[in-house]
């Protein structure tokens, strides 16, 4: 095609429907679509120069996706043995890596764990559900281990094995399938589109599939780098094939670990609730979670403890160190009350609320413990819902504000960014 | 000014509401200033607004996960433009003598909006900084 530097009109329209399909694959809650994503891998190894793995495990979780991918090799070994098929290929090259590399892998695997599970994911994993997810990924990886080999020894191709066996590492695996794919991709991008439409289908596509994609997860960057290489692909831009079976697995399934010989790859997640500003939030159970039942919490966008979200206690609230997640439990448990168990001193009120009935309008004082809770001196001001809840009754809650105001109706006029006079001539506030 | 009830909002806005609102109460009218949940309203000397608002209404801020969407709807003709102040402001409404404007929000009701200029903003909370605030 001929260099691309401007944007027919027929081709802008285009980029948001782009945006549009991504962000729903990023927030979809639809089973995987195990038979196109398995092709995807099959297309993405080929674009990489590799042979096909061997074995694809599906988990049903991204926490059992890096307990799988752990626990594969092994795995593999022992049934290939029990087997008598190419085992002592697969044992010899754990033999090998396991003397050289074991502690680097266990580091690896635990840093994995701990990134993606604890601080991508955010783990809030109760030891049950984490002790079944082990034992189910377990039986898992060791069912389709089993009936894969199975298979492939009724096939005879067992001897694949061997010759896919090599004495690469995990992490070269990696790098061939994507960052180099990644590097041919962007060369083609970069041969052939104008430094004006990047920036505009970066701008329109990638930035904001990858807001909200990353509002869920920071690093399902499948969706991310797809989205904007697909669109590439739609604007005419040729030369970008060796990606599309890493689309096709972003498109169809959730993360996904690639090792010489076989993947990992994980379902999508069976609920998402959001609030209204799209971060992830839930009042009711977790934010977020998947087929096995693992999943963690979350309020308005922080990662928080199960307790935070199911029984929230001053006793609780007082023992949380993280002041983030202190927040969102006072917030979960309401500061209307909080003020009073919490015994906070009233800094000023109550004062009428303006255009809201006889409602009024305090300010609390956030002292003690209470006072490093924001990063900058301030104090609450309880209010009142302008309008009724189902049951009749108003709903009270909190509102932070900064520190100086002393005057209720200042506080309030300021979150508004309107002069306490202005507030004050409030006909109707609802 | 025709006194609306809100069930008379409903049917111009074309909007509902929850169901437990009245629909026999008195929709309030704003002359000066309003609030509506984390919108505001506030009469305002800036230039008038000039983009005619169509008849099915403009939505000011929306709610991707919910229903809770702050939609303004015009009763006569009446103009909206989009402005930014870099803060809080997200328009400017504008209702000529004769008509009406009307905001609806699932479960805040409705307003009716006299004619005049108005600036309309969001409301923010402070968390050592200041943020938008999480409807």
């Amino acid at each position: 095609m001929s260099w691309l530097n401007k944007l027919t009109p027929e081709q802008e329209a285009l980029l948001p429907q782009q945006r549009d399909k991504w962000i729903r694959l990023g927030l979809s809650t639809e089973p995987a679509n195990r038979v196109e994503a398995e092709q995807g891998v099959r297309q993405a190894y080929e674009a990489a120069g590799l042979p096909a793995p061997q074995f694809m495990i599906w988990v049903d979780s991204p926490y059992a996706g890096a307990f799988a991918q752990a626990i594969a090799p092994n795995i593999i070994s022992a049934t290939l043995a029990a087997f008598g098929v190419g085992a002592q290929v697969w044992a010899q090259v754990w033999d090998q890596v396991r003397a050289q590399v074991r502690a680097q892998v266990w580091a690896q695997v635990w840093a994995q764990v701990r990134d993606q599970v604890r601080d991508q994911v955010g783990a809030q994993v109760g030891d049950q559900v984490r002790d079944q997810v082990g034992d189910q990924v377990r039986d898992q990886v060791g069912d389709q281990v089993r009936d894969q080999v199975r298979d492939q020894v009724r096939d005879q191709v067992g001897d694949q094995v061997r010759d896919q066996v090599g004495d690469q590492v995990r992490d070269q695996v990696r790098d061939q399938v994507r960052d180099q794919v990644w590097a041919q991709v962007w060369a083609q991008v970069g041969a052939q589109v104008g430094a004006q439409v990047g920036a505009q289908v970066g701008d329109q596509v990638w930035a904001q599939v990858r807001n909200w994609s990353s509002a869920l997860i920071s690093d399902f960057y499948g969706i991310w780098w797809s989205s904007w290489i697909e669109t590439m692909r739609a604007l005419g831009v040729t030369g970008l094939d060796p990606w599309e079976g890493q689309e096709r697995v972003a498109a169809n399934a959730y993360w996904w670990w690639c090792f010489k010989g076989f993947v990992v790859l994980s379902e999508r997640p069976n609920r998402i609730s959001r609030d209204t500003q799209g971060r992830l939030h839930s009042a009711s159970g977790p934010a977020m979670s998947w087929p096995d039942g693992w999943g963690f919490h979350a309020w308005h966008g922080t990662r928080v403890p199960e307790w935070v979200i199911t029984d929230p206690t001053p006793e609780r609230i007082f023992a949380e160190s993280n002041t983030e997640v202190r927040r969102a439990a006072i917030e979960r448990f309401g500061w209307d009350e909080f003020v009073h168990v919490a015994g906070m001193t009233l800094a000023a009120g109550p004062v009428k609320d303006p255009g809201n009935g006889d409602n009024e309008l305090s300010l609390y004082d956030l002292t003690g413990e209470l006072a490093d809770l924001y990063d900058e001196p301030a104090r609450v001001l309880l209010c009142t819902n302008g309008s009724p809840e189902r049951d009749g009754s108003y709903h009270r809650f909190g509102l932070i504000v900064p520190a100086h105001h002393d005057d209720p109706v200042a506080a309030a006029a300021d979150l508004y960014g309107w002069s306490a006079d202005e507030y004050r001539a409030l006909e109707v506030r609802r | 000014m025709v006194s609306l009830t809100l069930a008379d909002a409903i049917r111009i806005t074309g909007k509902d509401v929850l169901d437990y609102l009245d629909r026999d109460v008195s929709v309030p009218v704003v002359t000066k200033a309003a609030c509506q949940g984390d919108v505001s309203f506030l009469r305002s000397e800036d230039a008038p607004a000039t983009t005619p608002m169509p008849k099915q209404g403009v939505v000011i801020v929306r709610s991707e996960a919910s229903a809770n969407t702050h939609s303004l709807h015009p009763d006569g003709s009446v103009f909206w433009d989009y402005r930014s102040d870099g803060s809080l402001l997200l328009g400017v409404l504008t209702v000529p003598e004769g008509s009406s404007a009307l905001v609806s929000h699932q479960e805040h009701g409705a307003l009716q909006i006299t004619p005049g200029t108005y600036r309309v903003g969001r409301q923010r909370e402070w968390q050592g900084e200041w943020a938008l605030v999480r409807d």
